[in-house]
């Protein structure tokens, strides 16, 4: 039976209002697939070192041990010092993109100068654990070299997909250092990575000096 | 062999050479140890350059500020002839700064109207805060020490001036004396 013009319009309003409700304000998680093998994770923060199949394909990352970080360097400016002013600025030395880029796709990048790449595989042959978990720890303070600290807690960070700059749907998309965090659950046989960025921000004068922490991110299995 | 194996090869020596190694850190366990995990570092840096902050008199601290707020102690008619002493309303100060002890100076010439002059021995400060007390005219300066932690200052006060008139003992010609009182704070 022919549908009447007021049904037909009726009908399609509905099917707009459906695919708009459906529509999540996360972007879906930018994940890739992975080959499965025996039981592994890996974890990798900016340039990591891949291995690539005979195509030239990243297939995975082997370990890093020539130099175990990459440093972000939150430089205050006078004027952030003085009119306590949020900072977000990232200084990275990586001089190739890579540093900020997907290997996975090879042409997605993070916004240079500010974010770092982040990125969790999990492989498995068996069907169990399904997914690996992936949080972000870190101390206390930061120190300088005479002692004085600044708490972690005194900065922010915000992580999003690489593709469209917004909440990637797999990673929480928001917290503050000086706890143990989980970011994300990375389900078997994926590798999936996301920008971090991170913002200072203290109404605290703090002692006029450098100071330094490392965060550590973790990949596991239960 | 040709020149451009030899060209190819010379590139290819100063892009290994020029080529960083990776910087930051991917680690990798297999079978059991995944449940302890791979781990990855960041380092995160915070550098807090030095400062130092006077204000003296009206406006904010933190900004630059050449206003020159200027106080006045106006002796009465009355008093001309005797000795008293003229207070002046409070004057805000305020030290903000993040590198340690400081030393904190005051200098100034004396008083003058016309030929006639007016030391600055005649004049005293009290502070409402012994944290940060007035440094003496021209005197060695006052170390400051912080106030928080090791190395930052955040104090305020009220100064009072008083200017000491000695018309019965020590008398000088009527008139309007000024002078212009320069304070510094340094890092030693």
């Amino acid at each position: 039976m022919p549908r009447s013009p007021l049904m037909h319009r009726l009908a399609r309003s509905w099917l707009v209002a459906q695919a708009l409700l459906m529509q999540s304000p996360e972007v879906f998680a930018w994940s890739f697939t992975l080959q499965s093998a025996s039981q592994r994770v890996f974890m990798y923060v900016g340039t990591a070192t891949y291995t690539y199949n005979a195509q030239g394909r990243a297939i995975g990352v082997s370990n890093n041990a020539t130099t175990d970080s990459m440093t972000v360097d939150l430089t205050l400016s006078l004027f952030d010092i003085l009119t306590r002013a949020y900072l977000r600025q990232i200084f990275n030395t990586e001089p190739r993109n890579r540093a900020y880029g997907s290997e996975w796709n090879r042409s997605t990048k993070c916004p240079m100068g500010y974010s770092m790449i982040v990125g969790a595989g999990y492989q498995n042959s068996s069907s169990s654990p399904a997914n690996a978990s992936v949080t972000l720890s870190s101390p206390a303070q930061l120190t300088n070299l005479e002692g004085d600290g600044i708490p972690f807690s005194t900065i922010t960070w915000e992580s999003y997909s690489p593709d469209t700059l917004q909440k990637d749907s797999q990673w929480i998309g928001r917290g503050t250092l000086g706890t143990t965090q989980t970011l994300a659950t990375v389900p078997r046989n994926t590798v999936s990575e996301v920008c971090f960025e991170f913002t200072y921000g203290s109404p605290n004068l703090y002692p006029a000096g450098t100071y330094q922490g490392t965060i550590t991110f973790t990949a596991f299995t239960p | 062999m040709n020149r451009p194996t030899w060209k190819a090869f010379a590139w290819a020596l100063i892009a290994c050479i020029t080529t960083p190694s990776a910087l930051a850190e991917s680690k990798i366990v297999t079978g059991t140890a995944t449940t302890s995990g791979a781990a990855a570092k960041l380092n995160l840096k915070i550098v807090i350059p030095e400062f130092i902050a006077l204000k003296v008199g009206s406006g904010a601290i933190l900004t630059n500020n050449t206003a020159v707020d200027e106080i006045t102690l106006a002796v009465p008619e009355a008093d001309a002839s005797n000795d008293t002493t003229i207070a002046s309303s409070p004057v805000a100060v305020q030290l903000v700064s993040n590198v340690g002890s400081v030393s904190f100076s005051s200098s100034g010439d004396a008083l003058t109207s016309d030929t006639e002059t007016i030391a600055l021995s005649r004049i005293s400060v009290n502070s409402s805060n012994s944290a940060l007390p007035h440094p003496g005219f021209g005197a060695t300066a006052t170390p400051l020490a912080p106030s928080a932690g090791t190395k930052v200052i955040n104090a305020s006060t009220n100064w009072i001036f008083n200017y000491h008139h000695q018309g019965s003992t020590a008398p000088v010609g009527a008139g309007t004396f000024t002078t212009q009182i320069t304070y510094t704070v340094a890092k030693p």
